[in-house]
């Protein structure tokens, strides 16, 4: 018995591997609201991974400088470099951040064309982290329409929806990703749910649902005249 | 002649314990995984350098701080010390050999894992071994790893086997990766506080000098050869003075 | 310090911090000498301070008060330690290592040229019959192989003077006469020995003198012959020299 029991632990132990492959994924498939049990084990902390992952997103963007952003919008970006102390004034405290800066990336510069692609693995890492981080979703989606192909976005999109069915934010951006590519029937569907999901208290922005409202005439237009 | 003696016999001793290739098999593994990894985008040359490179740098240190650590607790709780100690060298031989030692056991280990690393990113088509910037951010790290090593050794030498681990984790952690934001903090702060504040700063040991993984990952280029000696220099220095502070605190202690 | 000394002892105080304002004296103003080319037995009843002497004889216990001269150099110099041996009471040594590699690294910390260390290390497994273990994980050993493995680090280097604690501890009858044998071998090469026991039979056949601790102060020094001369044998000596301090004695 002793010569065969490690044989048989071992045995054992690569059963359970295969076994839990093939079961984990089933369970999940059939719970997607579920998180991951690792995940779940993490607890707040995987919250907090998710949002230095969201924000790793933002340093890639910015190869690698790590930047403050205080305009949300993406088209204007207003910058600022993040100074280490601006009242240094000792000459060996400047070498230090001299050193430091070499370390790092210092210089202002975005990511372009395919290149704006190493971006999507932090927000695919976010989401998994934390599947209710909306603007893990929103941003995602929006990237990964930009860099790979609408439906692409709408597939990430959808996801987020089937974990966070009662968040207008993404049935909007969604409907949004479907006007973009001109999708006007689905385009209405979700911007409609979008609004009949928008609630009048204070989370909920007013020009978000002014949005709402302008896409969804915008889509009826199109779908009217038949473009 | 004595020091170097006393750092093969480290070296031998970590190198024929377990703890190592377990490391080294989850590596490698962490590096299959990331070369198989589809994150459903092309875009994941970036993500996996940094992560596999993250992995592997923090893994060598987990594995340099308790090693540095466990070389003087040994010695002591078994009494091997007696041995060496017994010899004609110097407390300042024993320690310069055993923290050399386990620099040298730590710089082995992590080269290995760093050879995996590098054949992942080949696998994946994001580096070349052409890539300066890759091969200074080794160099960097093994000196890193010898001030880490130092640390750990000083500290091992005023405290427990525990405390010295923690302490030598929490200096890594704080300067590592928030080395760059502290100054800013100091400057904050009431002027007395400042001053011993820049004290405190100035002596700790400026790791985040040595991690240039951001500018391997984002393709910055290498550093200059002037400031790669620059930190080269610092960090040895830094070693030597950890070390020389180890050594005159064991003089008085009691064997 | 004289020259024919190889190991003067002078005023040597050693006292131990056992709390924060509390202190234990091991070792009181003791003075003694090791003559070149002698075995001496240090001997004492446990917690005599007879190793805190070692250690600080050994520079274990540093800036102790009062002075201790190796080959005529302060303990405190290692290169007092240049022509010394030590075999350790406790016989802990790296375990991972074989024993041909520990003595190599012994040979090679004493400062042993590169070209000889082989050589040195096949000589002295072979003075204490471990060469058939040479290859063997130091972690394999018995205690007894350990206490060979212990003289054999202790001899490596061809000392002058050796200090050894408890040399036979552990050992089988059959060890222990071959340590014997290989002590009164040292004697004719004119080594210096100087060697705690508790086996005061081995000491008396052995030692040329004897030095006896109580409570941290000589009490007693002299040949092993005039010690027995009344006494019997060692043993009966060293009970009577303590007898009067201890109400039970016989």
């Amino acid at each position: 018995m002793d010569r065969w029991l490690p044989k048989i632990v071992i045995a054992g132990a690569i059963a359970i591997l295969i076994f839990s492959s093939i079961l984990v994924p089933r369970l999940r498939s059939a719970n997607p609201q579920d998180r991951d049990v690792l995940i779940q084990v993490l607890g707040g902390t995987a919250d907090f991974a998710a949002e230095e992952a969201f924000h790793e997103a933002e340093v890639y963007f910015h190869a690698g400088f790590d930047t403050e952003c205080p305009d949300e919008q993406t088209d204007h970006h207003v910058h600022r470099e993040v100074k280490a102390s601006e009242s240094v004034q000792l000459p060996f405290l400047k070498a230090i951040e001299h050193l430091q800066g070499e370390a790092a990336p210092r210089i202002h510069k975005h990511l372009v064309g395919e290149e704006e692609k190493e971006l999507l693995p932090w927000f695919i890492a976010a989401v998994r982290l934390n599947p209710h981080y909306i603007d893990a979703w929103r941003v995602g989606s929006y990237w990964f329409y930009r860099t790979d192909n609408g439906h692409r976005g709408i597939e990430f999109i959808t996801d987020g929806i089937k974990r966070n069915s009662g968040d207008y934010r993404l049935y909007l951006d969604r409907g949004i990703l479907h006007h973009r590519i001109k999708e006007w029937g689905p385009a209405i569907e979700d911007l409609e749910t979008a609004r009949r999901l928008w609630k009048n208290d204070s989370e909920d922005s007013p020009y978000e649902l002014r949005a709402i409202g302008t896409y969804l005439r915008d889509c009826r237009a199109h779908q009217r005249v038949g473009s | 002649m004595g020091s170097l003696a006393i750092a093969r016999l480290a070296i031998i001793e970590n190198l024929r314990r377990k703890e190592f290739y377990v490391v080294l098999v989850l590596v490698l593994g962490l590096a299959v995984w990331m070369a198989m990894l589809n994150m459903g985008s092309s875009g994941t040359g970036r993500f996996a350098k940094d992560v596999v490179m993250q992995v592997t740098w923090l893994a060598s240190f987990a594995l340099a701080i308790p090693l540095a650590v466990r070389q003087m607790a040994s010695d002591l709780e078994h009494k091997t010390v007696y041995v060496l100690a017994s010899r004609p060298i110097s407390r300042w031989h024993y320690i310069a050999g055993r923290t050399l030692g386990a620099a040298f056991a730590s710089v082995a280990c992590f080269a290995c894992m760093f050879l995996v690393l590098v054949l992942m990113m080949m696998f994946k088509g994001v580096t070349s071994v052409a890539d300066p910037g890759l091969w200074q951010a080794f160099v960097l790290q093994i000196t890193a790893l010898f001030m880490v090593c130092s640390i750990a050794m000083l500290f091992s030498v005023v405290g427990t086997p525990g405390a010295a681990v923690t302490f030598s984790l929490l200096i890594l952690a704080i300067m590592r990766y928030g080395g760059p934001s502290i100054l800013a903090l100091i400057a904050k702060m009431p002027p007395l506080a400042r001053i011993l504040s820049w004290v405190v700063y100035l002596t700790m040991p400026h790791l985040e000098f040595f991690n240039i993984s951001q500018r391997v990952v984002h393709g910055w280029g290498p550093l200059p050869l002037s400031i790669l000696g620059q930190v080269i220099v610092y960090g040895l220095g830094y070693s030597f003075v950890v070390t020389a502070m180890a050594a005159v605190i064991f003089r008085r202690r009691w064997l | 310090m004289r020259m024919d000394a190889a190991i003067e002892v002078r005023n040597l105080s050693v006292v131990y911090r056992t709390g924060r304002m509390k202190k234990k004296p091991a070792v009181k103003d003791l003075s003694f000498q090791v003559k070149k080319g002698e075995i001496v037995g240090f001997i004492g009843p446990n917690g005599a301070g007879k190793t805190s002497a070692i250690k600080a004889i050994l520079d274990f216990i540093p800036l102790p008060r009062g002075t201790c001269i190796v080959d005529g150099i302060s303990s405190s110099d290692p290169r007092s330690r240049q022509r010394l041996g030590y075999m350790p009471e406790v016989s802990f040594y790296p375990k991972y290592l074989t024993l041909e590699e520990f003595l190599h690294v012994c040979a090679a910390v004493s400062g042993l040229p590169a070209r000889s260390r082989q050589k040195a290390v096949m000589s002295a497994a072979e003075r204490v019959g471990m060469t058939e273990h040479l290859k063997s994980k130091l972690s394999t050993f018995s205690k007894g192989m350990l206490q060979q493995a212990g003289c054999a680090q202790a001899l490596v280097h061809n000392p002058d003077i050796l200090i050894l604690d408890e040399p036979m501890s552990g050992l089988d009858p059959i060890a222990r006469m071959r340590m014997r044998h290989l002590l009164a071998d040292l004697r004719s090469e004119g080594k210096t020995i100087l060697f705690s026991s508790h086996e005061l039979g081995e000491i008396e056949m052995v030692a040329d003198r004897i030095l006896l601790l109580d409570k941290g102060r000589l009490i007693y020094q002299g040949p092993v012959a005039e010690a027995v001369d009344t006494g019997g044998n060692l043993e009966q000596a060293f009970l009577r020299l303590l007898g009067e301090e201890l109400p039970w004695a016989a």
